[in-house]
């Protein structure tokens, strides 16, 4: 029993001392944020982004969009990629074996016709079974292929692809107009980048028309504009903090760009993986940082795409422990950058970072309220103290949320209304009381289940943005 | 333990801090937003003023004085900010006009204050208005902020600089751009058109003795932009012992693009270049210059073992002649089915799609 009672004892102050190096890991990507940010924004100031059109040495683009089952947005969604700003893009979207009538809904509305293709797989991927050119649409081009998975279907976009930049959104992700103006700059300013990630918001609330968003707006979800918090949270401090270090792991599967010929030579996306999105950025740093050291992945700040957030608990849930899957993975598959020196800060420092608080973290943080209970329970750890020290740790989150939203405020200042600015000041408030501890829940959940081998990817409901206005943008297109 | 935890007090005390600080925050961030509000709806009143005012400035012959004087000093932001999309897109005597607004009045004042502010924010913004502005009397003072060690500063500067033409700041601006080490081609690229075609001359002594392949390669972007064809036979001098990509790949698309008769012995040589990418920018400068001679080359490489000059190979042939499009359109449905026959179809499938 004593021995019991010691290990309770000192697991107490594992997690009083992981909870302090937490904090100062997120107070001092706070501050690099702030600096970053406002250089940033600086810097953007007197860039007239149009003027890219007038220079002759801008990088052509290619837009991957895999499509599965997508028959709903796909039309639409083609029509507002169609309409982007940037001198020479190619949009290829690619059918991934599906079984509803996307191909069909691209025929009736694209007038596409079959073209010769000639197989050539510089990376592997499932057959493709045609390749569609549109007279109509000159950038447009349709890949038909056998399902494979998002990964593969990348891959095969990348082969048909000639371009030196590859854009991979997801079918449903909103872009902003001048979004690819945005994420090709970083290419014409440094030849070692080889990835771009932008930051991603949540579009729930939002008005979408045509595919774009035309009045930024929260949700009536309280669970969506956790999630508002949560992103802003995330991308304006976290990568952002990340990215001084040349230590961005995570790019969003939603809007990334990357140097077609550094995805060919790390051999593409890994098919059959989980958190794909992540692995092949880890992949990137390490096959080609021990190529050439200047090699570097980065970030631009600006809100560049808007995604549907998980209005329901099952459906977040869900997402919570695909995403905490998807790290495990990543980070078991390229283990030997662990404290490995070579890779700078990335091995030193980052990649520790996500073993001990990312993969780790939940367990830590659940078994540690437990714990606590425990302790408290047994008399280790006296009420007032405890009482005390969770309301420390509570407000500490408000700091970091309200925080992030000074950060929005200050720069991209998004929500032009005040109710939507009180409402989001609230919601950062009130989202350390209870969604915090249950997305600690979930990863934890998603850390269980990738141990006893249960890896599948499970299934993403969305709701999907004004159907009726979307009807009527496809009959009206037709 | 319990007497280490006890010490509720510090823990008291932090949560203080942190109220306190949750408090500055939201008081912060409400601050922002009325100030933000505040400035736009200035901006907003400036603009109204504004606007009418600067067509009549345009259309008659007004004294910029006459007008600056309407506005009081701390609106010289929005004024400047105004101008801009004015002098990005107009041109000829209008911009002029909007250029005496800034250059020829108190404005041009308030901006050398900016310049002489050890504040790089000040710093870049009056450097850039200046330069916009192409402001003569500044340049020398912007020539010296030029030897920063801050990447920003010195971009502003370079831009400014070729904006106003400042032929003689070409040599710094490379001497200085050799100082970052995360500085991008495009970007030095993308400054060095801002000049204008005077520029040519200059850069073209500088290639003859730069070492850099990156400076090189922009270099000869440049002159391909300009057209710059009298600098042809001095890169075609260095051209055959030239080992850098970079540089080789840039020639032969400065050639391509000035369709220069006399590259046709190194874009033959490269045609047969170990390196495939060369082999194909050669491909495509072959074209350009469309020499018969080339044509049996050319369409040879359709054979070769690498896939990229293989699809270049056929698709320049597409382009070369009427000869070499039937060519490729009886490889094209040939039999055997060969890699060769596919990429050809491959070619007059897309090339013919708009057509069918």
């Amino acid at each position: 029993m004593d021995t019991l009672i010691k290990i309770i004892y000192y697991y107490n102050y594992l997690v009083l001392f992981y909870f302090l190096v937490i904090v100062t890991i997120y107070l001092l990507l706070n501050a690099i944020s702030f600096r970053n940010i406002s250089r940033y924004s600086r810097k953007i100031k007197f860039v007239e982004l149009k003027e890219i059109f007038r220079l002759h040495n801008f990088k052509p683009v290619t837009v991957v969009v895999p499509a599965h089952n997508e028959e709903k947005n796909i039309v639409q969604s083609v029509h507002s990629l169609l309409q982007l700003e940037y001198p020479d893009y190619q949009l290829i979207v690619v059918n991934d074996g599906s079984t509803d009538g996307t191909m069909k809904m691209l025929f009736d509305n694209f007038q596409i016709r079959q073209s010769s293709f000639s197989p050539y797989y510089e990376i592997k991927s499932k057959r493709i079974k045609a390749v569609y050119l549109s007279p109509a649409y000159p950038n447009l081009v349709i890949v038909d292929k056998e399902n494979g998975g998002k990964a593969d279907s990348i891959n095969a976009a990348i082969n048909i692809s000639k371009n030196p930049l590859i854009t991979v959104i997801d079918a449903d992700s909103i872009l902003e107009r001048d979004c690819l103006l945005k994420i090709a700059r970083p290419f014409m300013e440094n030849e070692n980048i080889v990835a771009v990630g932008g930051t991603v918001r949540i579009a729930n609330g939002c008005k979408v028309n045509q595919g774009y968003i035309e009045d930024v707006g929260l949700s009536k979800s309280w669970l969506a504009r956790f999630q508002v918090v949560e992103y802003l949270r995330a991308f304006l401090f976290g990568r952002n903090g990340f990215d001084y270090f040349n230590g961005i792991l995570i790019i969003s599967g939603a809007f990334s760009c990357f140097r077609r010929e550094a995805l060919v030579s790390v051999g593409g996306y890994l098919t059959g993986s989980i958190g794909e999105d992540m692995e092949i950025v880890v992949r990137l740093h390490k096959i080609l940082r021990k190529q050439n050291k200047k090699t570097k992945i980065t970030f631009i700040p600006d809100p560049v795409c808007w995604t549907e957030a998980p209005e329901t608990f099952k459906t977040l849930a869900s997402q919570r422990k695909r995403w905490q899957k998807g790290t495990i993975e990543s980070i078991r598959l390229h283990k030997s950058l662990f404290f490995n020196f070579k890779y700078g800060w990335l091995g030193a420092l980052v990649f520790p970072y996500y073993v001990f608080f990312e993969v780790l973290g939940p367990f830590i943080e659940i078994s540690g309220y437990a714990i606590f209970l425990i302790s408290l329970f047994i008399g280790i750890v006296p009420l007032n103290f405890a009482i005390a020290f969770i309301a420390a740790s509570f407000l500490y989150g408000v700091v970091l949320s309200t925080l992030a939203v000074c950060l929005e405020e200050f720069t991209f200042k998004k929500y032009v209304r005040p109710k939507e600015l009180l409402l989001l000041m609230a919601t950062a408030l009130l989202e350390n009381f209870g969604y915090r501890q249950l997305t600690a829940w979930w990863r934890f959940e998603g850390l269980y289940e990738y141990f006893i081998g249960k890896r599948s990817w499970g299934k993403m409901e969305k709701k999907g943005f004004q159907k009726e206005e979307q009807k009527e943008f496809s009959a009206a297109m037709r | 333990m319990t007497e280490f935890l006890s010490q509720t007090g510090i823990v008291i005390s932090v949560i203080f801090s942190l109220l306190t600080i949750i408090y500055l925050l939201i008081l912060f961030i409400l601050l922002i937003r009325i100030f933000e509000q505040y400035r736009s709806a200035r901006e907003k009143i400036f603009i109204s003023n504004w606007e009418k005012k600067i067509f009549e400035y345009l259309n008659e012959d007004q004294n910029p004085h006459e007008l600056i004087k309407l506005f009081p000093k701390s609106t010289y932001k929005y004024l400047l900010n105004n101008l801009r999309g004015y002098q990005l897109m107009l041109k000829g005597d209008d911009k002029e006009k909007i250029q005496r607004l800034i250059n020829q009045t108190p404005v041009y004042d308030y901006l050398l204050k900016k310049i002489k502010s050890f504040r790089s924010k000040s710093l870049i913004f009056g450097v850039y208005y200046l330069g916009l502005a192409e402001s003569e009397n500044s340049r020398f003072i912007i020539r010296k902020k030029l030897k920063t060690r801050n990447e920003l500063v010195f971009l502003t500067c370079a831009l400014s600089l070729a904006r106003m033409n400042d032929i003689d700041s070409i040599n710094s601006i490379f001497n200085e751009a050799a100082k970052f080490k995360y500085l991008g081609r495009d970007t030095l690229q993308s400054i060095l058109l801002e000049f204008d075609e005077s520029c040519c001359m200059h850069l073209l002594m500088r290639l003859d003795n730069e070492k850099s392949p990156v400076f090189k390669s922009v270099i000869i972007a440049v002159l391909k932009h300009f057209k710059y064809e009298q600098g042809a036979p001095d890169i075609l001098s260095f051209l055959f012992n030239e080992e850098s990509t970079l540089v080789i790949m840039e020639a032969l698309k400065f050639f391509s693009e000035i369709r220069y008769p006399g590259a046709l012995a190194a874009i033959r040589f490269y045609l047969n270049n170990s390196k495939p990418e060369l082999r194909a920018e050669a491909i495509k400068a072959a074209l350009r210059i469309n020499d018969p001679s080339l044509e049996d080359r050319v369409w040879s490489l359709i054979y070769n073992n690498d896939r990229i000059v293989k699809v270049t190979a056929a698709e320049t042939s597409y382009y070369f002649s009427d000869a070499s499009r039937e060519k490729l359109k009886l490889l094209a449905y040939s039999i055997p089915n060969t890699i060769e026959s596919s990429i050809a179809r491959m070619i007059i499938s897309q090339k013919t799609i708009h057509l069918n």
